[in-house]
């Protein structure tokens, strides 16, 4: 502004240099406001300035004057005019020396006056008078200025200004204080305190108007606020018409104070309420709430108790729902996102929260529902019913099977938001898609989902059976041996009795050290595009948990036929070798103690495990309505089966058990193939023998020690082997106890009660032992014993040869001899029970097959009772 | 320097691209300043060169000469002030 550098200048050359820079800023300031009133002028005409001239004393001067007028007539100067006027006032100020601010205000009002075609000679008669009665002009105008606008300023100048303020624009009697923060009427001016009250309190509107205005001019990214501005602006547009009606008026001279006073009355309510609602917009606006909080307060307001202010919400309402209304009909007849601002409440999930990319992942996280953007006339369910809605065209979209139906759906409008009618649309639309959605998926689904269960969950047994019989030699190898490619060669040569054509793949897991190909093998099923979503990652892999635990089970399963069918050639060996004899018969005990554990158990995983979850989910598939709900069932599903099968992390520990049990199953068939093998030799030796027999004697002897060595190593490692087993079981069915449901198991495996009683008997066993080492002096003697009291069940007592190497333990002799006088008191008992059993013809004792020592204990009581009996009956 | 200044102003303002036309500006200085004189403003040259810009520019004249009046009483207001 070359005007404020120009005065600046001049100030700063006209004060001395010893002013401080704030006061000449005030002075400039100050001048800068003189010099930005709007005044009319009328420059000084011709006439005016010869009667200045005049008016002058000084001929000579007069003459110059004139004669310097005459050349600058002729020169090229601009603004000659404003030259001239400027220097005859800048004389005739400087000739009046009166320097108050009320000779300005005088000034302004002879200039206001002047412009209503009042001559220019009046303000110079009032410049005149006023240096001399300067002071009594101010009484008497404050005198006369009470009630009397006209005589100061009229009301048509009041009101010319108030047009202008209630537009919020600055005019030459109200100004806009800062401190206050309002526009006021100057505090000079001299109206009625009455009309300066008026006016103030109209004044307001002004200021609400500058504040909406302020709101309505900013840029804002987002559509809702826009769309709030659009409205807003709508409105604001009365206030215009009212406007310019009241210039109207003003040019017809009909229009007073009081009459703007009410019909601004209604115009001021309004833009109080609508300044509110900004106010508590634009204190809130966090990124993102901001739309659905400008709705929200919208929607209340629009419920308010004055009619007109419902109206006038509901109308800018209406406007500003507009866009969020858009974004619902493209996501739910689309399924498309355009939304730059993040106003909507359905957005798109970051990619780097998506880390596992398969269908089943994007399914669920691609979008997702913010729920702090959602409106407040749509409801949770709805917003949820609108994500899905548009979840599945996406997920059709990717499919390419997406027909859009153009039915009799018409768009949304806004008047059926917040209403009954739009929930049941939109569940309208959501079943149309969803019932797409599922007709692509269940033909395929069914199929797959019988085929995984045939093959992983080992369905098609005798498939599996024969998979296994061709697999077996491969997958004994060590892991790291197994190639993959064998592997599948086989597995499509067992194909070949299968009819139908599969899609199985084999997975080899990761090996760990000392691994077989037994532990890493797998079996894999292909899965198609649409059924991604439903067997993702997690889900197989769960299915492959469940795959590899059959199929050790499998494996067990044929390691104890492979071990009968061992024994059928035992059934070869002569008569004979008794010892053999005696080892072959526990050996088979054993086998078929595991082979009934493992059916049972087996029957267990498939009967209640599998087949009652696999029940419970076909009929809840039938009833299927969307996708979410399938994926959920199917987890169900899946976790039910874990659950039964031990192999979530709540079984773990059973599963361990069950490892350890199929373990001494794998080391009791080496075992087995160790007796078959000696057994050979036996038969083989011993017709060797009878050729040999004269030459040999002494080589016989030795080797039938060495054999006989042998074979008692054996049923040692098969006794301890069993012990071992049967601990595990024992632990086994304490689990089992426990837990309700798999009460049904736990009978199955004891159903007779055999390990029950073995426990108990172990227990008393362990007592007796206790007990009968109180009881019994020190016997000196010490024989060998071969067995403890626990064998006592054992049916085979292989004739040992002296030759047993004992440890000369002391613990060992106190055992041998507490259990020799264990025996000799047991006998002792029996012989009195017998007594007594004669004399008071008492029930026969129950004696059962398998215990023997458990009545004894009942003897002794009764032993008791008898001694008290009979002492009694001495008496 | 400064009135160089003011000068080099006024010759920008009126345009003055000629030799001659300087000399006319100047004498145009020269009448306002007479005139000046005459009426008895109270103002220098410095001033005056600065005003007339300012007119030039397109202020209102009456305010202006408001403008002066008050700059006289406010200097002789705060020379009085800071000679006490």
């Amino acid at each position: 502004m070359e005007t404020q550098t120009l005065l600046h200048q001049l100030v700063k050359q006209a004060f001395p240099d010893s002013i401080e820079d704030s006061t000449l800023n005030n002075y400039k300031t100050y001048f800068l406001r003189i010099l930005n009133v709007r005044t009319g002028i009328q420059l000084m005409d011709e006439s005016e300035l010869q009667a200045e001239m005049t008016k002058m004393t000084n001929k000579s001067q007069a003459y110059r004057l004139q004669d310097c007028l005459n050349r600058l007539s002729k020169t090229r100067l601009r603004k000659k005019n404003e030259l001239i006027h400027f220097l005859f006032r800048t004389s005739q100020l400087g000739q009046n020396n009166s320097y108050t601010n009320q000779t300005l205000d005088t000034l302004f009002k002879s200039q206001e006056i002047s412009q209503i075609n009042y001559s220019q000679t009046i303000p110079k008669k009032i410049i005149e008078e006023s240096p001399k009665n300067n002071d009594q002009l101010n009484i008497i105008q404050q005198i006369t200025d009470k009630g009397n606008v006209t005589l100061s300023i009229t009301e048509k100048d009041l009101i010319k200004d108030l047009i202008f303020s209630i537009q919020g624009i600055e005019s030459q009697f109200i100004c806009y204080d800062p401190i206050n923060d309002s526009f006021q009427v100057k505090k000079d001016i001299a109206i009625s305190s009455a009309s300066r009250k008026l006016l103030n309190v109209m004044c307001e509107c002004g200021w609400l108007f500058k504040k909406i205005q302020t709101f309505t001019q900013s840029n804002y990214n987002s559509l809702v606020l826009q769309a709030l501005q659009n409205s807003i602006k709508e409105e604001l547009n009365e206030y215009y018409r009212l406007i310019a009606y009241f210039e109207n008026l003003l040019a017809e001279s009909t229009l007073t104070l009081r009459k703007m006073y009410m019909w601004l009355k209604q115009p001021m309510h309004h833009l109080v309420q609508i300044n509110l609602v900004l106010s508590q917009i634009l204190t809130n606006v966090q990124l993102g709430t901001t739309s659905s909080l400008v709705i929200s307060i919208l929607c209340r307001y629009s419920k308010h108790g004055c009619p007109q202010t419902s109206q006038l919400f509901s109308r800018i309402l209406h406007q500003t729902t507009i866009p969020i209304v858009r974004f619902i009909n493209q996501w739910i007849f689309d399924g498309s996102l355009s939304d730059q601002a993040q106003e909507f409440f359905i957005e798109r999930n970051d990619s780097n929260k998506i880390q596992i990319r398969d269908s089943g992942e994007l399914w669920k996280n691609e979008f997702k529902v913010n729920q702090d953007k959602i409106p407040y006339m749509i409801s949770l369910n709805d917003s949820y019913k609108i994500f899905d809605t548009g979840r599945v065209i996406n997920w059709l979209r990717k499919q390419k099977k997406f027909t859009q139906f153009n039915q009799n759906y018409d768009l949304i409008t806004i008047d059926l938001l917040g209403t009954e009618q739009f929930s049941l649309f939109v569940d309208q639309v959501n079943k149309e898609y969803n019932k797409q959605l599922i007709q692509l998926i269940k033909p395929n689904f069914k199929i797959t989902l019988n085929a995984i269960k045939r093959f992983l969950l080992l369905g098609q047994g005798e498939f599996i059976h024969t998979l296994m019989e061709l697999l077996q030699t491969e997958l004994n190898k060590p892991a790291q041996q197994c190639y993959r490619h064998t592997l599948l060669s086989i597995l499509e040569s067992a194909f070949k009795n299968v009819s139908q054509e599969v899609r199985l793949n084999v997975k080899l897991l990761e090996p760990s050290q000392n691994d077989t190909g037994w532990e890493i093998f797998c079996l894999d099923y292909t899965i198609d595009e649409p059924l991604n979503t439903i067997f993702n990652q997690k889900i197989m892999l769960s299915y492959y948990r469940i795959f590899n635990f059959l199929w050790r089970i499998k494996r067990v399963e044929f390691t104890l036929t492979q071990c009968w069918k061992m024994h059928q050639k035992f059934m070869a060996i002569p008569n004979q070798f008794q010892t053999i004899k005696k080892a072959i018969q526990l050996s088979y005990q054993m086998m078929n103690e595991m082979q009934h554990f493992i059916k049972n158990f087996y029957s267990y995983l498939m009967l209640e495990a599998i087949e009652s979850s696999w029940k419970k989910f076909i009929d809840e598939c039938d009833k299927i309505q969307d996708l979410d709900g399938l994926i959920k069932i199917h987890e169900l599903f899946i976790s039910d089966i874990l659950d039964r099968s031990f192999l979530n992390t709540k079984g773990e520990s059973t599963q361990k058990l069950l490892f350890k049990l199929f373990d001494y199953i794998f080391r009791f068939k080496s075992c087995q193939e160790l007796l078959l093998s000696y057994a050979k030799d036996q038969i083989s030796q011993t017709d060797n023998q009878q050729l040999q027999l004269k030459n040999l004697l002494n080589k016989q002897q030795n080797i039938s020690r060495l054999n006989q060595n042998k074979n008692q190593d054996i049923i040692k490692s098969l006794l301890e082997l069993r012990k071992q087993y049967r601990d595990q079981m024992f632990e086994l069915l304490e689990k089992l106890k426990k837990e309700d449901r798999l009460k049904f198991l736990h009978f199955k495996l004891d159903f007779n009660e055999y390990y029950l009683g073995i426990q108990e008997s172990k227990l008393f066993n362990q007592d007796l032992e206790r007990f009968i080492e109180k009881c019994l002096p020190k016997v000196n003697e010490v024989q060998i014993q071969p067995n403890r009291v626990q064998s006592s069940k054992q049916l085979i007592q292989p004739q040992q040869p002296q030759q047993r190497t004992f440890n000369t333990n002391i613990e060992f002799q106190n055992e041998v001899r507490s259990v020799k006088e264990g025996l000799r008191l047991l006998d002792e008992q029996r012989r009195q029970q017998l007594q007594l059993k004669d004399q008071f013809s008492k029930s026969p004792l129950q004696k059962s097959p398998l215990l023997q020592i458990p009545p004894t204990m009942t003897e002794h009581e009764k032993r008791k009772n008898d001694e008290d009996l009979s002492s009694s009956d001495d008496d | 320097m400064q009135q160089n200044i003011n000068g080099s102003n006024i010759k920008s303002q009126m345009r003055v691209s000629s030799m001659s036309e300087k000399e006319e500006a100047q004498e145009t200085l020269e009448i306002i300043q007479e005139m000046s004189q005459i009426l008895n403003c109270g103002l220098d040259r410095q001033q005056l060169a600065i005003l007339i810009s300012m007119i030039d520019n397109g202020v209102n004249p009456e305010a202006l000469s408001l403008v002066v009046n008050e700059m006289k009483t406010e200097l002789n207001t705060y020379k009085k002030i800071h000679k006490q």
